[in-house]
């Protein structure tokens, strides 16, 4: 026992991984998805159809011939009709309306009929601050939201939000350049030759304005806590990466909308089963009903489903300000390149400058003679990924 | 079978016996004039230090009158008894005399002809017997007293076998008869009982990890040895070696795999872990859902069917981290025997299987320890006697060393984890007396690990068990056991805002249960009893942390239950072919409250708006019973000495059930009792077996088949919240089940090359059905369960190169588990979202390993501190990336499909092991 114990320890050693593969298709059925929120906002409301896919393609077809119609509890009907992209608008803007219940129907010109159940219009329930946080340790912006809520049957709330955030592009010259009467020595492709001309730019390439919609399923639920009070919730985070769209300034708007039970709990699952679980011990994935089954044959599956639901929204602005003096970096790495007309040889720089310009490059610089200074697009004009166009909402 | 009274126990021997001794052949003078047998032996004592042993009537009367000059003292007793009956022989500095011997005054016609020995052979026992005896100069036992007109021809040896170093009595230890196939095995009091026929033979004992010993015994009449044996824990090759010597071929029981604890030592492991339950998956009808996670399938049931008992107290959760280590520490493992179809009457609770796991008694002889140091924990057993040769504890003790397993895993969201666990068990055995002896045991298991940085999951595994263990007397025996068993977690997130919380989770059980043996007779043996069994659960409890948390603090009413049962079964010796064993037990189960219980609707489905009524009961109030009668029946049928048939049918029922959202067990799942809404699990097995032992029991063939219906098994709705749901019932579905399969086993036990290879084929399946379409899975139709793995191959096997370095490899291969896997996307909520086929519809690929390992014993030096022992071994040497699950998560919009593997690359290990 006196022995003196070594150990030896293993070698490096991995104990698990997890590695991305391209799944195999089986099996595939065509269902009909149905996605629809009828909310208390008084406007043409809408009705998204289309169907599903192989896993194998990245574009969801529409559904373009249906009919569509939601009837509510004393009778009257709104009939939707096809827009684009499989939506559907209904051709009267209404709302959803407080002790009403309303009821989604789609026939399909094979004469099959969907029918959702009837569904109540929930609650009401108002955002009281919607306010942004930055965390230092993991440098990251929370858009938090606490909301206050007075009616206590309001216990379930979905979220979307638009993010618009303003953009001047770091290098900007008045002056663009433009190649002309561009030639090739028949006998040698690597020489050529060309004109360039100068010309006024347009000043909305320096500001632009871009508009995001937020993607996926953000829930929370006041089910399990004391007070009926949303409190730090957070909506939105801007991870590192995301801290360049408030270089100038930055815009949420945020809707709540308060949700049935059910409704809740149908987003709920299908977010669920969308994330990992447990790695070793997954979820156990399968078939959710949603409310909307086709009559005489319930067993079939419809994807889906319609809510009806009460929106309150809340818009803010901030900027880099709120955190740091200093600007964070612009959205793209700038490629700035000099390029000198009178050198062909080698470097071929007339070649380069040529295809560069062909790329989009902007003219950054010139000081006369063969001497030219050139930038990539996104550095020098922002309309060649954004929009000029000032939204009307936006205020400085 | 009436036991003579008059039993002699002429003979103790220990291990190292030695016959010839230096006093015995001294030169002695002695000068004996008229003086009575006992002085003269008397005298003799005196004069050379030797005991004599006889009884005082055997000499009464008889004058001895000689002189002796420089005679040994053989000489002298060989002539002072030559006109007597008795014989003596010098045995470890003792005269034993022996006053059985009749001189017989004519030979039997056959004493010359040996090759028609078959009449009268045992009427008598001559001479040459005896002479065979003596002349062996080893071990010799003589048993009962000869009678001239007594024609015994078969006489009962009883006795206890104890180990040599600590005491203890060894069980299972198969006493045999050589060059027959009479045997026996002892009980948990190392007591056996064996008929041998009169005349000489020669006892082997054997047990794995002991010398095997023989004795050679010249039986007369009924008696009574006892017997030491010494451990071998040098000895390499009888590794992975089934304890009953060829008692699959005879006992009635099917599907019966018992595990070698002392040989798991030469199986390859990973991380160095030595690990009983990765064995036992290597054996035909035990498999667990994927590599690392926690639970077993046995026979296609599910992993909360089986009952899994510590000393006799429930161990709810035997795995820690996740599944990928045992709770049990092999050190201080003494046996581990599972049930997998004739399930015992007297165990029950459980539908699949009872894994009945018996630790060690402490050595009370000596001070002795035993431990191991791997990359992973190092692990120290230590026993030490409390009172010598009668009580003894062992304590032993296993803590990983620090938390850098998680950070080698290649998964950003485990890398910044930790986890750590620990085990512990102390047992407290003591030999009162012949009739009785106590035993407690008190068992600890803790694991610690967070998963992401705001939340830390606890759980931990108590359990508590007393045994009592009384003989009445040769016929009666009584155990009384009363065991407390408990298992925990907790889960603390905190994270920035206000839902930091506190949730626990507990099951406690305690049990009282007295069960008896009765021997009727050499046909008829019973084993009756009751047991009563009550559970509490507190099924969720949940408490904000910190002033800003906004967390309703809400406790789940607590669950309360009674399960008891009574239990009668008979072994049933028809003749020497043929053994039925009956067993009856009775179990029932009462809900008890205090509880609010909903009442549902009876032809709509389990919603909240189907709620007709809420039932208020008082404390203890029986909310529901249920009783479930479990008739369990085998028979074997004995062909020739290595060749049987066995069948059984066994109903099973439980009580406690656990609830998993996920497709496989995980620390978070809870335990719930059977109550208003959700009724026992109820399962039915058929099951037949042929069992064939080759070359001396050394090989053994044995090929089984099922068949098995479950009713009542749980499952949930798709979706449905588990954890801290007041209505539980309705996310609850309950559902069938059926299993089949076959099952075959080549078990080589000896020589150079041993181990084993098993094969199965067997499907299990689960029918999801209901009126109402959200209850129902794939239709309604019975679809493969998580578990279903048709082929699975296995190969365990060990090859000795000298006594000191062995090679050893395992191969495993199993068709992949079902999955449900995606079949199309949709657009929803502006991203990509899946469509899952019908469940369990496709299978992960299969999964296929081979293992090496390497073992060194330590040098033989029998003046050493210490035995050591190092294991070097390859967890999947080929680095073959078997998928453990498939899974898809949606990234920036788009579906993004991941496999995961566990221990994807080959993993070698060091251990080092000492015993001392």
């Amino acid at each position: 026992m006196k022995k003196i114990i070594t150990l030896l320890v293993c070698c490096f050693c991995l104990v698990g991984c997890k590695e991305p593969f391209e799944p195999k298709s089986y099996d595939f059925e065509s269902y009909l998805v149905v996605e629809g929120n009828l909310t208390n906002e008084l406007k043409k409301q809408q009705i998204t159809l289309s169907k599903t896919y192989e896993l194998t393609e990245n574009n969801s077809p529409y559904v373009n011939n249906a009919t569509v119609w939601v009837e509510d509890d004393t009778g009257a009907s709104h009939t939707y009709s096809y827009t684009e992209n499989g939506i559907y608008e209904s051709d009267i803007a209404f709302q959803a309306e407080q002790n009403k219940t309303y009821q989604l129907f789609i026939s399909t010109p094979n004469g099959e009929l969907y029918s959702s159940e009837e569904v109540t219009t929930p609650p009401t329930a108002e955002i009281t601050t919607l306010y942004p946080e930055y965390n230092n340790n993991e440098n990251e912006i929370n858009i938090l939201l606490d909301a206050n809520i007075t009616n206590e049957t309001a216990k379930f709330f979905r979220y979307e939000y638009i993010e618009t955030y303003k953009i001047i592009v770091p290098h900007w010259y008045d002056i663009d350049f433009e190649i002309i009467n561009f030639e090739t020595d028949p006998y040698n492709s690597d020489f050529i030759s060309y004109d360039i001309v100068f010309n006024q730019r347009d000043p909305n390439e320096r500001v632009c304005y871009s508009t995001i919609n937020s993607t996926g399923i953000i829930q929370t639920s006041t089910k399990d806590l004391e007070t009926n009070n949303i409190f730090r919730f957070p909506v939105r985070i801007l991870d590192e990466n995301d801290l360049s769209l408030t270089r100038e300034r930055y815009s949420i708007l945020v809707k709540q909308f308060v949700q049935n039970e059910s409704a809740y709990n149908y987003y709920n699952t299908l977010n669920e089963l969308g994330n990992t679980g447990d790695i070793l011990s997954p979820n156990q994935p399968g078939y959710i009903k949603g409310n909307i089954s086709l009559e005489n044959n319930p067993e079939k599956r419809v994807l889906g489903f319609f809510e009806v639901t009460t929106l309150d929204s809340e818009r803010i602005y901030f900027d880099h300000t709120l955190y740091s003096n200093e600007k964070p970096a612009y959205l793209y790495a700038c490629d700035i390149w000099t390029y000198d007309y009178a050198a062909y040889d080698f470097p071929n720089e007339r070649l380069l400058l040529s295809q560069r310009y062909n790329l989009g490059y902007k003219l950054l610089h010139f000081s006369g003679g063969n001497i030219y200074t050139i930038v990539n697009p996104e550095c020098g004009d922002c309309t060649s990924f954004s929009s000029s166009v000032e939204p009307d909402f936006w205020e400085e | 079978m009436a036991i003579k009274k008059a039993i002699i126990i002429l003979l103790i021997c220990t291990c190292i016996p030695q016959l010839i001794l230096a006093q015995s052949s001294d030169k002695l003078s002695v000068n004996f004039n008229r003086v009575s047998l006992k002085e003269a032996f008397s005298v003799l004592e005196k004069k050379t230090g030797i005991k004599f042993y006889y009884q005082d009537h055997w000499i009464a009367n008889k004058i001895v009158s000689k002189n002796y000059e420089k005679a040994t003292l053989k000489n002298i007793l060989n002539d002072v008894l030559e006109e007597t009956t008795l014989n003596f022989i010098v045995y470890n500095n003792t005269v034993i005399l022996i006053n059985n011997s009749v001189v017989y005054t004519d030979l039997p016609l056959n004493y010359f002809n040996t090759s028609n020995n078959n009449y009268n052979d045992n009427s008598a026992i001559f001479y040459n017997e005896y002479d065979k005896a003596i002349r062996s100069k080893k071990n010799l036992i003589i048993i009962g007293k000869q009678n001239e007109n007594s024609i015994q021809t078969e006489c009962t040896i009883t006795g206890v076998v104890k180990n040599d170093n600590t005491g203890a009595p060894i069980y299972n230890m198969v006493i045999a008869l050589q060059n027959s196939n009479t045997y026996t095995t002892t009980d948990k009091n190392g007591y056996f009982k064996i008929i041998v026929p009169s005349g000489y033979n020669v006892l082997e004992a054997k047990l794995m990890g002991y010398d095997n010993i023989s004795k050679e015994l010249i039986v007369y009449g009924n008696g009574r040895m006892n017997l030491s044996i010494s451990e071998n824990a040098e000895q390499l090759d009888e590794v992975l070696i089934d304890a009953k010597r060829d008692a699959n071929v005879k006992s009635a029981v099917v599907g019966l795999t018992t595990i070698d604890v002392v040989g798991l030592k030469n199986v390859p492991v990973v991380l160095g872990e030595r690990d009983i339950f990765k064995v036992i998956t290597t054996k035909p009808g035990i498999k667990k859902t994927g590599e690392g996670s926690s639970g077993f399938n046995v026979r296609g049931g599910r992993t909360d069917q089986n009952l899994i008992l510590l000393d006799d107290a429930v161990i709810y959760n035997p795995s820690h981290f996740l599944g990928f280590f045992s709770a049990i520490n092999p050190y201080t493992t003494k046996s581990l025997d599972i049930y997998k179809a004739s399930i015992p009457s007297e165990y029950g609770g459980r539908l699949s299987s009872v894994f009945d796991i018996q630790s060690k008694n402490g050595n009370t002889k000596t001070f002795s320890g035993e431990g191991a140091l791997g990359p992973v924990t190092a692990n120290l057993t230590l026993e030490t006697p409390i009172i010598k040769e009668k009580s003894a504890l062992i304590v032993g003790a296993r803590a990983t060393y620090s938390d850098w397993v998680l950070n080698l895993i290649d998964e950003a969201s485990l890398k910044d984890s930790e986890a750590s666990f620990f085990d512990g068990l102390a047992k407290y055995s003591h030999q009162i007396n012949d009739n009785n002896n106590i035993q407690g045991t008190y068992y600890y298991s803790k694991d610690a690990f967070s998963i992401s940085n705001d939340s830390i999951l606890k759980n931990s595994n108590q359990l508590i068990s007393l045994k009592w263990n009384h003989t009445f007397n040769e016929k009666n025996t009584l155990e009384t056991i009363l065991v407390n068993s408990q298992y925990k977690y907790d889960v603390n997130y905190e994270s920035n805002a206000n839902r930091n919380f506190d949730f626990g989770y507990k099951v406690n059980e305690t049990q009282i249960k007295l069960n008896a043996g009765y021997i009727h007779n050499k046909k008829h043996k019973f084993n009756y009893g009751i047991s009563s069994k009550l559970y509490n659960t507190n099924p969720g409890k949940i408490s904000p942390i910190g002033a800003n948390s906004n967390i309703q603090a809400k406790i789940l009413q607590k669950e309360k239950g009674l399960e008891s049962a009574l239990y009668v079964a008979n072994i049933f010796k028809l003749n020497k072919n043929l053994t039925i064993d009956t067993g009856l037990r009775y179990s029932y189960f009462s809900a008890l409250g205090k509880a609010t219980v909903n009442v549902y609707e009876n032809d709509k489905p389990r919603i909240a708006t189907s709620i007709s009524e809420v039932k208020e009961f008082g404390k203890n109030e029986s909310i529901k019973s249920y009783g479930v009668f479990e008739p369990r029946i085998s028979f074997r049928y004995l062909f020739n000495s290595g060749f049987s048939i066995k069948g059984s049918y066994n109903r099973t029922a439980q009580y406690i059930h656990l609830l998993s959202s996920n497709t496989t067990e995980s620390p978070t799942d809870t335990w719930k009792l059977s109550d208003y809404n959700i009724k026992p699990q109820k399962a039915n097995q058929f099951a037949l077996g042929v069992y064939k032992n080759l070359k001396d029991n050394n090989i053994e063939l044995s090929l089984e088949a099922y068949y098995k219906t479950m009713e009542d098994i749980l499952d949930y709705r798709v979706g449905g919240d588990i954890i801290m749901n007041e209505n539980i019932e309705q996310v609850l579905l309950q559902g069938k089940g059926k299993a089949y399969g076959i099952e075959f086993l080549l078990e080589k036990k000896k020589g150079r090359l041993n181990g084993w290879f098993g094969y199965s084929y067997s499907r299990a399946f689960t029918k999801l059905d209901s009126p109402f379409i959200f209850d129902k899975v794939n239709n309604g139709d019975y679809f493969p369960a998580n578990y279903d793995k048709p082929h699975d191959v296995s190969l365990v096997a060990n090859y000795k190169l000298t006594h000191r370095y062995s090679f050893s490899a395992n191969v495993a291969y199993q068709t992949g588990r079902p999955i449900t896997y995606p079949i199309g996307k949709y657009m929803f909520a502006g991203e990509e979202q899946v469509v899952y086929s019908d469940r369990n519809k496709y299978r992960i690929p299969d999964y296929f390993r081979v293992d090496i390992g390497f073992n060194i014993e330590g040098n033989h030096k029998i003046k050493k501190l210490a035995h050591s022992f190092w294991n070097i071994s390859i967890y999947n040497v080929l680095g073959r990336a078997n998928p453990y699950s498939i899974f898809f998560v949606n990234e920036n919009g788009h579906v993004q499909a991941y496999k995961t593997s566990v221990f994807a690359v080959p993993i070698p290990t060091i251990t080092y092991n000492f015993k001392f």
